[in-house]
């Protein structure tokens, strides 16, 4: 033991080393709980995924497909010169969540959106052909009777916001990717 | 007893159980002579043109029978490929992985194949386990993790790859390997090597055939070695630091309370 | 042990103390309680255990989000229990420390914890009023064991499985309930999906008890008191010193080397310590060679010596009731020592034959790790660096002088030897140096002045060396 009077009168010295021994110790631990909880983020296999390409081939005017990523729902609606033509005229009617309809589309014969409604999650009806689509002819809620029109957005019924349109491109003119931008 | 004791017993413990936890398995197996490797030491890392000649051979000589069913393509992104303009390596990855058929239930609920994609891990050529046992009476088995799994690790998997002697008599169906004198798994290597060119103009001889897919199956294995490693000097220095700190902290520490017990003494015992 | 009066000027603080008074307690242990001013560095084991309990705990805490104890099989014919760990490996990000961190950190644990055994068995820390606190530190080294034992099955690799088909087996050596209880542990027939399922729920639990009876041990060793390198007990302030700040620093060092070489390993060197062919996904075939991980291999040593049957007036004990026996005997003998050891001085600086017999326990334990590695028929030998030292050999009548198994159980002879005949004789018989008066005081009477300081340091030398 190196008990000289020196160390014992020397309270700076002493302070000095028993602080950076707290701090060190305390950064290590630290770092390891940083490491910890990183363990908890998305999985190499899952971070990255939810990207979907979906071909456009073989969808009719007026009809649909549900693409799922994950365990996200995608619809994609054909949609009819009629259906475009009433989403537009519909721009200035007023409505809970206002925006018009080229905000909310590529391309205009395309309709792209998040497969779930603002309200409580559930599936919105209407895209394929044949499914019950509300009283504006887009989609419709069965759970709790939200009504939205031929561009998605929210019409009638409880739903706070338009049903979402997802990051999406159009990689070509029968392709597109969901999920992100281009 | 003193520190100097301490770590000395520490270190000899340390000594007996690296020595007693290489078992006496050893015996069933031949000589395994201790290969150079550029990812052992404490700064070992891959070689990543080898990792990429090792890739070639497993796809040109293992993957028929064998496959790398933990192993993801994505992870082939960070083999240090040589990128065209606006190219990434998870593109080469993804390019890698769509020339393998994956198989799968289509929506029509049958048996299909489609393009492998970046979260898919190698396919197994035969299949399953079942038809592989059918096919060759005993499954090859998964080389996932198989430098990790034998004693000797990559060492062992070169002197298997480089120990096959077919002048040798066997029993039909089995091979002669100096390492495993009676082996299931036929050699690899045909007679005639002379049309197999590397795509990077390496010569392929056989021992560099062997070396270059052993590699690749230790980075199949381990792939995060290198990170690994250079955590562990970090750490380590960090560590280092820490013990010197401590024990300056802890002499000063004990100088004070010595010359106060001097003085007064400790707390009052209970009894 | 708590003063009836907050300690605390915060008012927070005391706010708090005074309607949940832990934290006087936390603070009376820490800065009042009187803790020998002369322990070593041996002592360092007890924290350094009580760390590694809690880096496992938290470790496997974070493992177990990842962790699926199935051994539903794919297509590449990898079961999902071995997948899920190769997912952590691979897939969940810093998940390949983690996962060394706990399965190297397991090493460790037994590290710290057969040093703090071997610390107490030598400075006879187990002896009177500390046997409580013995044994609760016998039912952790078992209950460490089967939670170790739990863990090593739950990777559902090759040894992973062949552990689980032969431990299990060992309880069918208990007469009438043995193939009831092997039904119980099983879930069924065979080791199998309900297996590795209730092995993982008890891997959870299990160490929490353990945590529990950790708890318990440091409650006792507060009452007791710890003991010291001379094994004399406290007798003034002159003796003493608190916990905080002296042996937090010793502690932190302490803490700091082992830490060293511990992440070290898990850096460079992560599988050395485990079986190389547990990384590979069992297809419930046993492998040849059967050995479990190193820390269990004295006992799996004991297990494994018995080859023959044992006929008392026909009453018939088979070789693996024995083998049964002989390893639940090899720990219940611990719970025994506070008993069986009859010499009145602890510390075996004042006892030389004990010190001796000590040493050749420890001896005892190395020889006996390596038969439990090593096939049973087979010469025996020592492993070194340069090649094996062989200790037996074949004859040519085909007999095995010196086997693995002659020499287990000469050694196991020894083991049960050193608790039962070498304790309490030596207690009786022998000679044991003058102890000192106190821990401050020299071994001859203070009246003497300083002759008697250098009298102790020349006495204090040899003994050192001796250590």
């Amino acid at each position: 033991m190196a008990d000289t009077p020196n160390d014992v009168a020397n309270p700076d010295r002493r302070n000095f080393l028993v602080l950076s021994t707290m701090t060190m110790a305390g950064i290590g631990a630290a770092a390891g709980g940083v490491g910890l909880i990183r363990t908890m983020t998305p999985t190499r296999d899952v971070a990255g995924g939810g990207v979907i390409e979906v071909s456009l081939e073989g969808i009719s005017e007026g009809s649909g497909i549900i693409a799922t990523a994950g365990r996200k729902k995608y619809s994609i609606r054909r949609r009819t010169a009629e259906e475009i033509a009433a989403a537009v005229a519909d721009d200035a009617s007023p409505m809970r969540d206002p925006q018009p309809d080229a905000d909310r589309v590529k391309r205009p014969e395309w309709l792209v959106l998040r497969l779930q409604c603002p309200h409580l999650g559930c599936p919105p009806q209407g895209t394929a052909a044949g499914e019950k689509r509300g009283e504006y002819g887009g989609y419709f809620c069965p759970c709790h009777n939200s009504q939205f029109d031929t561009s998605g957005r929210i019409r009638k019924g409880p739903s706070p916001a338009n049903l979402p349109v997802p990051k999406y491109f159009f990689a070509s003119d029968d392709m597109i990717v969901i999920g992100k931008e281009a | 007893m003193r520190f100097g004791t301490l770590i000395k017993t520490l270190s000899a413990a340390a000594a007996f159980m690296a020595v007693a936890a290489a078992p006496a398995q050893a015996e069933e197996a031949g000589p395994v002579d201790s290969q150079s490797w550029t990812f052992t030491g404490p700064l070992g890392h891959y070689d990543e043109r080898q990792l990429q000649r090792g890739l070639y051979i497993y796809q040109t000589r293992c993957q028929a029978c064998h496959s790398l069913g933990l192993v993801r393509f994505s992870s082939l992104a960070d083999l240090g490929w040589e990128l065209l303009e606006g190219q990434t390596g998870e593109d080469v990855a993804k390019a890698i992985a769509s020339n393998y058929e994956i198989p799968y239930i289509n929506d029509d609920g049958e048996n299909d194949t489609r393009p492998g994609v970046l979260n898919d891990t190698f396919p197994w050529a035969l299949g399953n386990p079942k038809r592989a046992t059918a096919t060759y009476g005993k499954a090859p088995p998964d080389l996932s993790t198989m430098a990790r799994s034998r004693i000797g690790g990559a060492d062992y998997i070169y002197a298997l790859l480089t120990g096959y002697d077919d002048a040798h008599e066997q029993p039909e169906g089995a091979y002669y390997n100096k390492v495993m004198p009676v082996i299931a798994m036929p050699n690899p290597w045909p007679a005639d090597m002379s049309d197999f060119e590397y795509p990077d103009g390496t010569v392929p001889t056989l021992e560099q055939q062997s070396r270059d897919v052993t590699a690749f199956l230790n980075w199949a294995a381990d792939p995060y070695l290198e990170a690994r490693h250079k955590w562990g000097i970090v750490v380590v220095l960090y560590m280092l630091a820490l013990t010197i700190i401590s024990f300056f902290a802890y002499r000063i520490v004990a100088a004070q309370v010595h010359s106060r017990l001097e003085a007064e003494g400790g707390p009052e015992p209970d009894h | 042990m708590a003063g009836s009066r907050s300690p605390f000027t915060n008012p927070l603080l005391k706010g708090f103390d005074e309607r949940l008074p832990i934290l006087r307690a936390v603070h009376y242990s820490m800065t009042q309680h009187a803790y020998p001013k002369n322990l070593n560095y041996w002592w360092n084991f007890g924290s350094i255990s009580g760390i590694m309990l809690l880096v496992m705990i938290v470790t496997g805490l974070f493992l177990a989000m990842h962790y699926k104890p199935s051994v539903q099989e794919d297509t590449y014919g990898i079961n999902q229990a071995f997948r899920s760990v190769e997912h952590i490996m691979r897939d969940v990000k810093g998940g390949m420390f983690l996962r060394y961190i706990h399965s190297v950190g397991a090493s460790f644990f037994f590290i710290a914890v057969i040093f703090h055994m071997f610390r107490s068995l030598y400075y006879g820390s187990y002896k009177a009023p500390r046997e409580l606190l013995w044994i609760l530190g016998c039912i952790i080294l078992i209950l460490m064991m089967a939670i170790a034992f739990l863990g090593y099955s739950l990777v559902w690799g090759v040894m992973s499985f062949a552990a689980a088909e032969v431990i299990t087996q060992v309880f069918t050596a208990i007469p009438v309930l043995g193939d009831d209880i092997l039904m119980l542990l099983r879930g069924g027939e065979d080791v199998d999906d309900a297996l590795l399922n209730r092995f993982f729920a008890l891997h959870f639990l299990l160490p929490f008890i353990l945590a529990g009876v950790v708890i318990l041990h440091i409650l006792t060793l507060q009452t007791v008191g710890s003991n010291n390198p001379l094994g004399v007990d406290i007798k003034s302030k002159k003796d003493t010193v608190s916990f905080h700040p002296y042996y937090t620093f010793k502690d932190i060092f302490g803490l700091s080397v082992f830490f060293t070489i511990y992440l070290a390993v898990v850096a460079w060197a992560p599988e050395r310590l485990a079986e190389a062919i547990n990384n590979q996904p069992t297809d419930y075939n046993l492998p040849s060679h059967i050995v479990p991980e190193w820390y269990l291999l004295p006992f799996y040593a004991i297990l494994k010596v018995f080859t023959w049957d044992l006929n008392i007036f026909g009453l018939v004990i088979t070789g693996k009731q024995l083998g049964a026996l002989a390893m639940g005997g090899s720990l219940g003998v611990l719970f025994l020592l506070p008993w069986l050891d009859t010499s009145p001085v602890r510390s075996a600086r004042f006892r030389p034959l004990y010190r001796l017999a000590f040493w050749g326990f420890v001896l005892t334990c190395v020889i006996l790790a390596l038969v439990g590695a090593q096939t049973s028929g087979e010469a025996f030998f020592i492993p070194t660096p340069f090649g094996r030292i062989p200790l037996g050999f074949e004859a040519e009548n085909g007999f095995v002088w010196g086997s693995t198994q002659q020499w287990g159980v000469l050694f196991m002879l020894y083991y049960f030897g050193f608790f039962i005949v070498l304790m309490p004789v030596l207690g009786l018989f022998e000679r044991t140096r003058t102890l000192p008066a106190s821990i401050s005081e020299p071994v001859l009477p203070s009246s003497q002045g300083a002759g008697a300081v250098a009298a102790a340091v020349a006495v204090a030398k040899p003994m050192a060396k001796a250590d």
